[in-house]
């Protein structure tokens, strides 16, 4: 691990004291570079361009857009970048609508102190930690094709498996154990879960499109 | 509707009437045929033409021996003279416009050369048919050709005989047609169609026996139909007292079954007159038993005086009845009852002498007139039946569109009604547990605070644990209802970072915990507190290194937690948190659970926490 490259950390948070103890936090961690901090979306995207971190941490409450258009505009423009949200309460609501914008996982506010770091690191090797809720929505709004007809972004039988274990409240590598997989394949297999529920949310607005004949 | 069918009943019955009453038969232009009115007549009862020397006496024709002969019961020979001026050709034809008597024979120079089907049988004579025959050429000569025409007749019968038409074959034949169109067609056809009727309109009856009028139409109408059926089967032409009594039956029921039809069809109740109708049919059904075979010519003569008093009483009624309202049947079945009373008295006239010997009876066509009022009555009223229907079908439609649209109303009131009450209900509940939990927490670090005991360190786990309380909360506006392996999941997760800190090694055992309905948000919320609180305990006071938290569901709905760890024991780590404690049982017993808290088997503590049953109606929390 020693000959890796840092990882790169863009932070977008309008509030000037979190954002600085979040910067702190990344520097101190020799495993993590602070590649950029911007206060607004504007700045973020201008920043982004030269900055081109590996991880982008967004907070919804932006004062200039809304933290889900710049998520959307992120995902587009840097499919290399992964992004994450923070969010006060980890609520259902936000979260979901955040992974379908292209948002790989969530940051709780309130927890900095000590878990962070490791979330990201989390999120490079496979994706941040789903929370049992939105495992369990996950289950229920992929369970069914999101077309008659059309299999994409159905879920398989072994991705079922993982999210209910982990909307029981078991950690990736308790998941991992109990189904007698490594933690390298459950991760491997909610990257996948996310790639569907893009491809799902795609259909859906393509459905909605012709249904209302923008197509 | 129906004053359009009565007017075209009428019509109809005065255009039968008139045609019936004009009798008018007209032979073709050009047409050469000789009408015997006078003939020599001598009463013998002979098999051969009596000789010149027999007393003949000169009669006008038609000859009604009920008034020439009054009594007379016979054989009479009729001779008429015939020139012929040059051999002829062609047979010279003999019409008689109706067999007036019980059999007719004819001869031509003493050769017999025709005659009637001897009708001995009253059956014979219902209807009377008009007579043709056609003598030979090589039966007449040139010059004076004697005519002979054996009667076998009864005066108390009226019969006799008509004029007699001779002529060419062709020229009498016409004549003949039209004779036959009038008395014999009309009875045979109108019999027939009357008898299918009348068994069409019982099956329809059978259906629904709900209206006595279509029963009694179609017993007068199959009744109007049997004498047709009886004359042309040849039935009942065997002598004997049950014959004529049966033969009586079956022509004479239609008088009694025709005035029960037009009553009911005209509203009008007259159950005595109906019985004393029953009571005749019966009584002269009977009379061939007392009086002896033979009776029945004898009978008919009442009968039929029988018949016309029923028209007539009937006539009087309807007229009566047509002075009050709904008077549209009564006026229909005047019209024809008056028209079949017409007909009546033209055949009693001619009975009586006063009309030509040789019209057609016209009592036949009462009948045909009779039923024709009462179907077409029968068939207006079902039309208007139908039009009720339809108008009650539309209302009832309308009705029940109506009554759809005000429950959908309703519907949609008690929804709204009912989404209201959630609304409130969810309020309240997010209310209380503000109060509960997140309030309860700030007022603690408040007073913490203010007392200036607290050190910064407490602080930062009081506000942590404010914190986790309002994140509970806001997770269980987003927990499914009944979901229990999520909201334990969840209660997980939110302990990951202090379990992580402390660093416990903690092991989680949650099985597959189907579904429980019962479990609303308010009580997965109580359960969740329990839980954490019970982590909580041991992750603080207990000093443990491990703690294990289980979770299973039972074959009967029943679930199991625990929460154990390898600390210093419940005794020294109550000590400090009584209250917590409190709380945990108030929390169990509102969800009618039951928690135990003892040591472990090994070390440390064991909080076991079970629901058995859980109530269908939570009580608040």
């Amino acid at each position: 691990m020693g000959g890796k490259p840092p990882i790169g950390v863009a932070i977008v948070e309008d509030d000037a004291e979190t954002r600085a103890h979040i910067a702190h936090s990344v520097r101190a961690d020799a495993e993590l570079r602070l590649a950029g901090e911007y206060a607004t979306a504007g700045d973020a995207l201008t920043g982004l361009a030269r900055s081109l971190p590996d991880v982008v941490l967004i907070d919804l409450g932006l004062p200039d857009m809304s933290g889900l258009e710049l998520i959307r505009i992120v995902a587009r423009q840097y499919p290399a970048c992964e992004i994450l949200v923070f969010t006060a309460f980890g609520d259902e609501a936000h979260v979901f609508a955040c992974l379908e914008a292209g948002a790989r996982g969530y940051l709780l506010k309130g927890n900095l102190s000590h878990d962070f770091r490791l979330d990201i690191r989390d999120l490079k090797a496979g994706g941040s930690p789903l929370s049992p809720l939105i495992a369990r929505h996950l289950l229920k709004k992929m369970e069914k094709p999101a077309l008659a007809k059309d299999d994409a972004g159905r879920l398989s039988p072994r991705e079922q498996e993982i999210l209910n274990a982990i909307s029981r409240g078991y950690t990736y590598a308790e998941a991992a154990e109990l189904l007698g997989i490594s933690v390298a394949t459950v991760h491997t297999h909610l990257k996948r879960v996310y790639r569907k529920l893009a491809v799902r949310s795609k259909t859906e607005a393509i459905f909605e499109a012709s249904k209302l004949g923008l197509l | 509707m129906r004053a359009a069918a009565t007017l075209l009943a009428a019509l109809a019955t005065s255009l039968c009437a008139l045609t019936a009453f004009s009798q008018r038969f007209e032979a073709r232009e050009g047409a050469r045929l000789t009408i015997v009115e006078q003939a020599d007549f001598v009463l013998d009862e002979g098999f051969a033409a009596p000789p010149d020397s027999a007393a003949w006496t000169t009669v006008k024709l038609p000859d009604d021996w009920s008034r020439s002969r009054p009594g007379t019961k016979g054989v009479g020979w009729y001779r008429i003279v015939l020139p012929v001026s040059a051999p002829r050709r062609l047979a010279y034809n003999i019409h008689l416009p109706r067999n007036s008597a019980n059999h007719i024979g004819f001869w031509a120079n003493g050769h017999l050369f025709g005659g009637t089907a001897g009708s001995p049988s009253p059956a014979a004579r219902l209807i009377q048919e008009p007579v043709q025959n056609a003598i030979a050429p090589a039966l007449l000569r040139p010059g004076e050709n004697r005519l002979y025409l054996r009667v076998v007749a009864d005066a108390d019968f009226r019969q006799g005989l008509t004029r007699v038409t001779m002529g060419d074959p062709g020229d009498v034949r016409q004549v003949q047609l039209q004779r036959l169109r009038l008395q014999v067609l009309p009875f045979r056809v109108f019999g027939f169609v009357a008898l299918l009727a009348g068994l069409a309109a019982l099956a329809i009856w059978l259906r629904r026996r709900d209206d006595p009028t279509l029963f009694w139409f179609a017993l007068a109408s199959s009744f109007a139909g049997l004498p047709a059926l009886v004359e042309s089967s040849g039935a009942m032409r065997q002598p004997g007292a049950f014959s004529e009594a049966l033969l009586l039956l079956l022509t004479q029921a239609f008088a009694p079954a025709l005035a029960a039809a037009s009553l009911r069809a005209a509203h009008i109740r007259a159950p005595v007159f109906e019985s004393l109708l029953w009571a005749g049919l019966l009584a002269g059904a009977a009379a061939p038993f007392v009086l002896g075979v033979g009776a029945y010519p004898r009978l008919s003569g009442p009968m039929t005086v029988i018949f016309f008093a029923a028209l007539t009483v009937t006539l009087v009624l309807l007229v009566l009845r047509s002075t009050r309202d709904n008077r549209l049947p009564a006026i229909t079945l005047g019209i024809s009852h008056l028209a079949a009373i017409a007909f009546g008295v033209h055949d009693w006239a001619q009975w009586e002498g006063w009309v030509d010997f040789d019209r057609a009876p016209l009592f036949q066509f009462a009948p045909p007139v009779l039923m024709l009022a009462l179907g077409v009555l029968l068939i207006a009223r079902h039309f208007k039946a139908l039009d009720e229907l339809a108008a009650l079908n539309l209302q009832l439609e309308s009705r029940v569109t109506e009554r759809g649209a005000e429950i959908e109303r309703t519907y949609a009131q008690l929804r709204e009604l009912e989404r209201e009450q959630a609304t409130v209900r969810e309020r309240q509940r997010i209310m209380a547990d503000m109060h509960d939990g997140l309030g309860a927490s700030l007022v603690g670090l408040l007073s913490l605070v203010q007392g200036g005991k607290a050190d910064l360190k407490t602080v930062e786990q009081r506000v942590h644990d404010a914190l986790q309380e309002l994140r509970l909360a806001v997770d269980s506006l987003d927990t499914p209802d009944g979901d229990v392996a999520t909201a334990l999941g969840t209660v997980r997760h939110r302990l990951r970072d202090p379990l992580a800190a402390a660093g416990i090694e903690f092991q989680w055992n949650v099985g597959e915990i189907p579904r429980l309905e019962e479990f609303t948000a308010s009580r997965i919320l109580n359960l969740q507190r329990i839980l954490l609180e019970a982590i909580t305990n041991a992750v603080r006071h207990s000093g443990a290194h491990r703690i294990a938290v289980a979770a299973n569901a039972g074959h009967a709905g029943e679930l199991e937690f625990s929460v154990e760890d390898d600390g210093r024991g419940i005794d020294a780590a109550a000590r400090g948190n009584g209250r917590g404690l409190m709380t945990m049982q108030r929390r169990a017993a509102a969800l009618g659970g039951r928690l135990q808290v003892g040591p472990r088997a090994g070390g440390g503590t064991r909080v076991e926490l079970s629901l058995r049953s859980p109530p269908p109606h939570p009580p608040a929390s």
